[in-house]
């Protein structure tokens, strides 16, 4: 039922079709440009059945590559974070100016090979910035979920955390046993008690 | 006393001695390289496969006897951090072809020499525009081809054959264009298979690229009176060319093309060898319409090889669709 395509492959004429993922128009055809199976969504809102002739009715073509198990399926090595992605990244250096980390996960998708970003003092939280201090933020080796706001430099993508949702989701305390949050600000260690700051993501 | 002490400064031989090994003569029944009968419009047989490296994102395996090759394609990852290379908006490309030391008829070293680098900046130009590089920012996408076998002759030879056939007309008519068809044959494989590699690593392409080659040959009679008129004989055109010329015919030039079928482009245009100046356009159009047909035969191989493992991954999606399917037969 749903037929294999090669790069190149014309799909159908673009006035009929919302180019999706997978697919580029060329002399207006909709043409594949991954090896996969063609998907066709019919548009979200079936409610416009008076105005057929506007674009917004025509379904959405994309070529999707199956994917063998679902262990493949959650990894991608052809994933590159984009300007407000969700990534889960490890901190791996602090300075007075910026948090450094290593991007691991990308939209619930783990990456082929990891990629660096940073985490500046200004984008660690929405309010107060001149007040935040990035020691009292992270530490080395949290697990931080944050959104890519620009691609950055050429060597770093940069992050922020400036939302609840975005913050430390595991960290461990100084004498190496994990903590679970206490506050927005705040996480307990569950074994000493001993309680440290970070700018901590809100549970869902 | 106690046996002295043992010599550790130098290598030292097995204490017991050794045998020199026997070989077993091979060479009397070693298959020779047989002149295949095939019609010149018709291209040598393909094998084709994808994926068979798990530890890079995309890889192919081609053979067209005796060429083999295999292609590994890594990335997209992210650029060297330390490197001077400035923000990068599009995925750069690189290519990278190697012989193998026992690839050629003559050994080659381990270092790349001029005439793999030559591959790989041709096989840079008819790759780089079918990638949509602009999906892939601020990475790097990888194209090795390691040549396993294949019927060239090793650099020093390309070099002499190469030089002195532009300089000189003295070179015996059979080795004109030798490094070049063997090149040649050599490149439109790299072609074919990187695009297959590329599509089974699912990078995004506007088309898959393929390799076609074509020779043009004449009478060797007219090759060796050919006057200042330029009128040589019936020309014979031969898609995928063997090193050795066709029985009796002088070699002219070779044209190499990575081509996109689907879009009618030529990505990479390779020619080398005479073609006269006054018919010289109609010629080399000539040429150039074989060797796009030789590609364009090699395009339905290369449809197939990268369809491979999606079909695989498809089959098996329906395979175990259907014995659920069978299970809930069996329980209602």
């Amino acid at each position: 039922m749903t037929s294999l395509v090669v790069p190149g492959q014309p799909l159908g004429p673009a006035s009929a079709y919302i180019p999706g993922t997978g697919v580029h128009i060329f002399n207006n055809q909709v043409i594949a440009s991954l090896v996969g199976q063609v998907v066709t969504v019919p548009p979200a809102s079936s409610s416009s059945s008076s105005s057929t002739t506007s674009t917004s009715t025509n379904p959405t073509i994309s070529v999707v590559k199956p994917a063998l198990t679902p262990e493949e399926e959650a990894t991608s090595a052809t994933l590159l974070p984009d300007v407000s992605s969700i990534v889960l990244c490890r901190i791996t250096r602090i300075n007075a100016r910026q948090a450094t980390a290593s991007i691991f996960v990308v939209n619930d998708r783990v990456v082929g090979d990891e990629f660096q970003g940073v985490i500046r003092v200004q984008d660690v939280r929405l309010t107060e910035i001149d007040k935040v201090k990035i020691f009292t933020s992270f530490r080395p080796g949290d697990i931080v979920r944050a959104k890519v706001i620009s691609l950055g430099d050429q060597s770093n993508y940069y992050l922020s955390t400036a939302s609840n949702e975005l913050g430390v989701i595991m960290a461990n305390s100084e004498s190496g046993d994990q903590m679970y949050p206490i506050n927005w600000k705040e996480m307990k260690s569950a074994r000493t008690g001993a309680v440290e700051e970070r700018k901590v993501a809100k549970p869902f | 006393m106690a046996a002295k002490a043992p010599d550790r400064r130098r290598n030292n031989p097995p204490s017991h001695g050794t045998t020199a090994p026997v070989f077993l003569s091979t060479s009397a029944d070693a298959p020779k390289a047989q002149q295949e009968a095939r019609p010149p419009g018709e291209i040598r047989k393909i094998f084709l496969r994808t994926g068979l490296i798990a530890s890079v994102t995309g890889s192919s395996f081609l053979e067209i006897s005796p060429l083999k090759l295999s292609v590994s394609v890594l990335g997209p990852r992210p650029l060297p951090r330390s490197s001077t290379t400035p923000f990068a908006a599009q995925a750069i490309l690189t290519t990278e072809v190697k012989f193998a030391p026992f690839a050629s008829t003559v050994r080659r070293g381990y270092l790349r020499d001029s005439s793999e680098r030559d591959l790989g900046s041709r096989l840079y130009q008819a790759l780089v525009g079918a990638i949509r590089r602009e999906l892939y920012p601020k990475s790097r996408i990888e194209v090795v081809v390691t040549i396993l076998d294949s019927e060239d002759e090793g650099d020093e030879v390309n070099t002499i054959f190469m030089e002195e056939g532009k300089a000189s007309s003295e070179l015996k008519y059979w080795d004109v264009g030798r490094a070049e068809r063997a090149l040649g044959v050599v490149l439109a494989g790299c072609i074919t298979a990187a695009s297959a590699a590329l599509a089974d690593a699912g990078i995004e392409m506007y088309d898959l690229v393929s390799g076609g080659v074509a020779s043009v040959f004449v009478d060797e009679a007219d090759s060796k009176g050919k006057g200042k008129d330029n009128s040589v004989g019936e020309k014979l055109y031969v898609r995928d060319p063997p090193v050795a010329p066709p029985g009796g015919k002088a070699p002219l030039a070779t044209c190499v093309i990575g081509y996109m079928a689907a879009r009618d482009e030529i990505s990479e245009l390779w020619i080398s060898g005479k073609l006269g100046t006054r018919n010289g356009v109609t010629e080399m159009d000539e040429l150039v319409d074989e060797a796009v047909a030789a590609a364009r035969a090699s395009r339905g191989v290369l449809n197939e090889a990268a369809k491979e493992r999606v079909k695989f991954i498809v089959g098996k999606a329906q395979a175990t669709a259907g014995a659920e399917g069978k299970d809930v037969e069996m329980t209602g």
